[in-house]
């Protein structure tokens, strides 16, 4: 009886450690960034195109001319981006998928769409992104303030 | 020896700790810097303001009531007293005079009821008495808006009515106790008014509990049974012990206020057992005996703890953790305090 | 048996009191009927939980557990680390779960071995271990992350370089679960996953009543004395109810959070175990009985007071602060009243039954 409960917490605290690491494997979150922006890919240069589209879980998060840069929020290890692609101007609209993994240790993660669509090395198409010194002292978080007002007594 | 033990484990292990503790940072204290009749000084100011306030405490120890949660119920008796006096034109030291005088009526109402509330529910006072002090102030905060009051100088300018979150003594009774006979060498200053009034008190309050009142209510106290045996009426002991306390609370607030320099309304009374509490627990005494002398050391180590920390600390470590040790060091005591084994039996 | 009355009255004195108030307040507030069933909804999501967490020490005979702000704190560092390592969405919920529990079952053990040593006077001193413990918590979060518990980004800490800021943005976390599915009623969201998450509480509390350990704790509350004597230990029992109170104060603090979508990270505990405590007892709850529905009830009455307080207030005196001052003030009061009315009925049980011994000599 005694074994048997201790048995029991055992395999309850190794569940929640495992449930633990799982979570922080599944629940990283990445800011990621889109670069449309022409790259050489295997040392030929490749032209942007004129307008990509990206979708993420269906929204629509970025719509880049050539040179544009946008941003989206992905949960987990490997983002998955849909995006409708137009070469040139006025022609034919190409809709493509890409799994994605992201690097753990990035909290921004640059992508160049290009790199990405050329088939690229993955690692010349994937950066870190580095924020500028400024961005992280500015206090531009949502602030709720908290909802029983100032009536603290804070000892 | 087993007399020094005995001495010793009385005094407790978390009072050794704070005294030594102090004493560290009277020895850094030179060392950092610091110039030490100015801390003197300071110390002895801050004990001025408070020492009143702890004695509040002993009253209610003294018959078994517990520690008083409920001071802010007092205080608030003494923020009327202030606030009134002022209203009606007082001026210096008349005005200190006048503000203990409207204070006293309220106290004695305040206390009496506080008393008799207590009475139905002994046992239970420490936690009824935190809730009643903040039921009490919180219906303060609306009145301190509502209340007819209109002395230019405490109104919010632009409304003319409701009176202002903190209100400057000057010209009022700032500092009259504090000033008077006061002591000057050098960098060192001796408050010698306020030490004085606090002084004559506490002997008030020493000889009363040698009076028969006082060592009946220390008798319900610390025997209840013996006490009722012997024919005393411990309902109303315990209702004079509380109105005690509560006028010693009017009173000690306004000594606070006349040396702090302003009236702390609102909110503020909430954060004023507390320090009190654990004051006259780092004293010495415990939930259910205290003396003068508890009162004195108290008051002078807690405030020392408060007022040597940001000094030594910021200039050793170049961190101002002062108020979290005070959050620390003052619960703990309470803490420590309230889970002792009461060796009068009075508690299962 | 007949019934009485004037004692159904008088049992739900305060709750009737709360419901006059409301209905005097509501109108004058003038709030639209679907702003406030929204805002209650999102109240009963938000607080539910956290006051649910309080009934098992009441069970226990231990009174209204003022320690459930311990629970806040530890889900509340729980928090911090998750925001830190930009776990995000559901996982950091479930990630934030987890990691509380340890820092909730040590400072569960902690309060309850206290509390062993203080018996009679649990509820004060539990209300000091809040103080003392949240010194302990500024200790950690103000001065320990950064130099000594590692925290990854610079974003969250002060700009000294130590020390979490005052506000944690939980951005990415924000409602993920009340988000999850919800329904829409007739212009009211209903978050579905939120109302089964409490529901489950609500059944696992019921269900654990009828467990062994449950009735040990019943019969712990009902009288330590004849507990003992069957054979239970008293004091692990004890404990064992402060410790389940202070996990789940931690779970419905991660849900309150995640609600809220921001930590104030010195404040956002400070008040919480008072509101939870002030809407229990609302709900017709006393210091030695509660039910589930006093729960709800309570919620829902104290919550819609401190929604329409302060605007009614300001129509009635014309002065905003007269209403935000009155449901402090109400607070306050409803709880010292249930004090005070407890505290009363144990002192003349006492009375009566030492009366009764000294009969019997």
């Amino acid at each position: 009886m005694k074994n048997k409960s201790l048995l029991y917490k055992i395999i309850l605290v190794v569940i929640l450690v495992a449930m633990c690491f799982l979570m922080i494997y599944i629940g990283r979150g990445h800011t990621i960034y889109f670069d449309n922006k022409t790259m050489e890919v295997n040392g030929r240069e490749v032209e942007a195109p004129y307008k990509v589209k990206v979708y993420i879980k269906g929204n629509e998060v970025a719509d880049l001319s050539n040179g544009d840069r946008g941003m989206a929020i992905w949960i987990g290890p490997k983002a998955h981006i849909d995006m409708q692609v137009t070469k040139v101007k006025g022609g034919d609209k190409e809709n493509i998928s890409y799994d994605v993994p992201l690097p753990r240790a990035y909290d921004g993660v640059v992508i160049n769409l290009v790199g990405l669509m050329n088939d690229a090395p993955y690692d010349t198409y994937i950066s870190e992104f580095v924020p500028l010194a400024t961005v992280t002292s500015a206090e531009d978080e949502e602030v709720v303030l908290d909802e029983f007002g100032d009536m603290s007594f804070d000892e | 020896m087993e007399r020094i033990k005995n001495i010793i484990r009385d005094f407790g292990v978390p009072r050794f700790i704070i005294l030594a503790f102090l004493v560290a940072l009277f020895i850094m204290a030179p060392f950092v810097g610091a110039d030490l009749p100015t801390q003197i000084t300071n110390l002895l100011n801050r004990f001025s303001w408070n020492a009143v306030l702890v004695l509040a405490m002993v009253p209610m120890i003294h018959s078994g009531c517990g520690l008083n949660f409920g001071l802010p119920f007092g205080i608030i008796a003494g923020l009327l007293g202030g606030t009134i006096s002022i209203e009606l034109g007082f001026t210096g030291v008349q005005s200190f005079i006048m503000a203990i005088l409207f204070a006293t009526p309220f106290a004695i109402i305040f206390g009496y009821l506080y008393g008799v509330l207590l009475n139905h529910i002994k046992g239970g006072e420490m936690m009824v008495a935190t809730y009643v002090g903040f039921s009490a102030v919180s219906f303060m905060c609306m009145m301190w808006l509502l209340l007819p009051y209109h002395s230019p100088t405490m109104v919010w300018g632009y409304e003319g009515k409701g009176l202002r979150t903190t209100i400057s003594l000057e010209g009022f009774y700032d500092k009259v106790l504090s000033s008077f006979l006061e002591i000057k060498i050098g960098n060192l200053a001796i408050p010698t008014g306020a030490i004085l009034f606090f002084a004559v008190l506490s002997f008030i309050m020493w000889s009363f509990l040698r009076t028969k009142t006082g060592t009946a209510m220390t008798a319900v106290g610390s025997n209840p049974v013996f006490a009722k045996a012997s024919g005393v009426n411990i309902d109303r002991i315990r209702t004079l012990s509380v109105i005690m306390s509560t006028w010693l609370a009017a009173i000690g607030i306004l000594v606070y206020e006349q040396g702090f320099g302003f009236i702390q309304l609102y909110m503020a009374p909430f954060n004023m057992a507390l320090p009190a509490v654990s004051a006259i627990l780092i004293g010495g005494a415990s939930v259910n005996k205290a003396s003068i002398a508890n009162v004195i050391i108290g008051t002078l180590l807690f405030q020392g703890i408060v007022t040597m920390t940001p000094t030594v600390m910021n200039s050793m470590i170049h961190m101002d953790m002062s108020e979290v040790i005070r959050i620390i060091v003052s619960n703990g005591m309470i803490l420590y305090a309230l889970t002792r084994k009461t060796n009068d039996g009075r508690r299962a | 048996m007949k019934f009485d009355v004037r004692k159904f009255l008088a049992d739900r004195s305060v709750p009737i009191m709360f419901i006059i108030i409301c209905a005097v307040c509501i109108p004058l507030s003038g709030f639209s009927t679907s702003y406030l069933f929204n805002e209650i909804v999102t109240r009963i999501v938000r607080n539910t939980f956290l006051i649910l967490s309080l009934l098992i020490p009441i069970m226990a005979g231990m009174g209204l557990n003022f320690g459930m702000t311990l629970g806040a704190m530890a889900g509340e560092i729980a928090l911090i680390f998750t925001s830190d390592w930009q776990i995000w969405g559901i996982p950091g919920v479930v990630l934030a779960m987890i990691l509380s529990i340890p820092i909730s079952i040590l400072l569960g053990a902690l309060c309850g071995t206290l509390l062993n040593k203080s018996r009679g006077r649990e509820m004060i001193t539990s209300y000091i271990i809040s103080f003392f413990i949240n010194g302990i918590y500024q200790l950690v979060v103000l001065y320990m992350m950064g130099p000594i518990i590692p925290i990854l980004h610079e974003s969250i800490k002060l700009p000294r370089g130590y020390g979490i800021r005052n506000t944690v943005s939980l951005l990415n976390l924000r409602q993920s679960i009340d988000n999850l599915v919800s329904i829409n009623v007739a212009g009211v969201k209903i978050p579905v996953i939120s109302f089964v998450i409490i529901i489950l509480l609500c059944l696992f509390i019921v269900w654990f009543t009828k467990t062994k350990l449950g009735q040990d704790m019943r019969a712990v509350g009902q009288n330590m004395e004849v507990a003992r004597a069957a054979g239970i230990n008293v004091d692990r029992t004890r404990i064992l109810s402060i410790i389940m109170s202070t996990v789940l104060a931690g779970f419905g603090m991660i849900l309150y959070l995640q609600n809220m979508g921001n930590i104030a990270t010195y404040s956002s505990h400070s008040q919480i175990g008072m509101f939870c405590i002030a809407a229990l007892l609302v709900g017709g709850a006393s210091v030695d009985k509660a039910s589930i529905g006093n729960v709800f009830l309570g919620v829902i009455l104290f919550h819609l007071m401190f929604i329409v307080a302060p605007r009614a207030g300001t129509v009635i005196t014309g002065d905003s602060m007269i209403g935000e001052y009155f449901r402090v003030f109400i607070s306050y009061g409803v709880i010292t009243l249930a004090l005070v009315m407890y505290e009363t009925k144990k002192h003349k049980k006492k009375k009566m039954t030492k009366e009764g011994t000294e009969n019997e000599k």
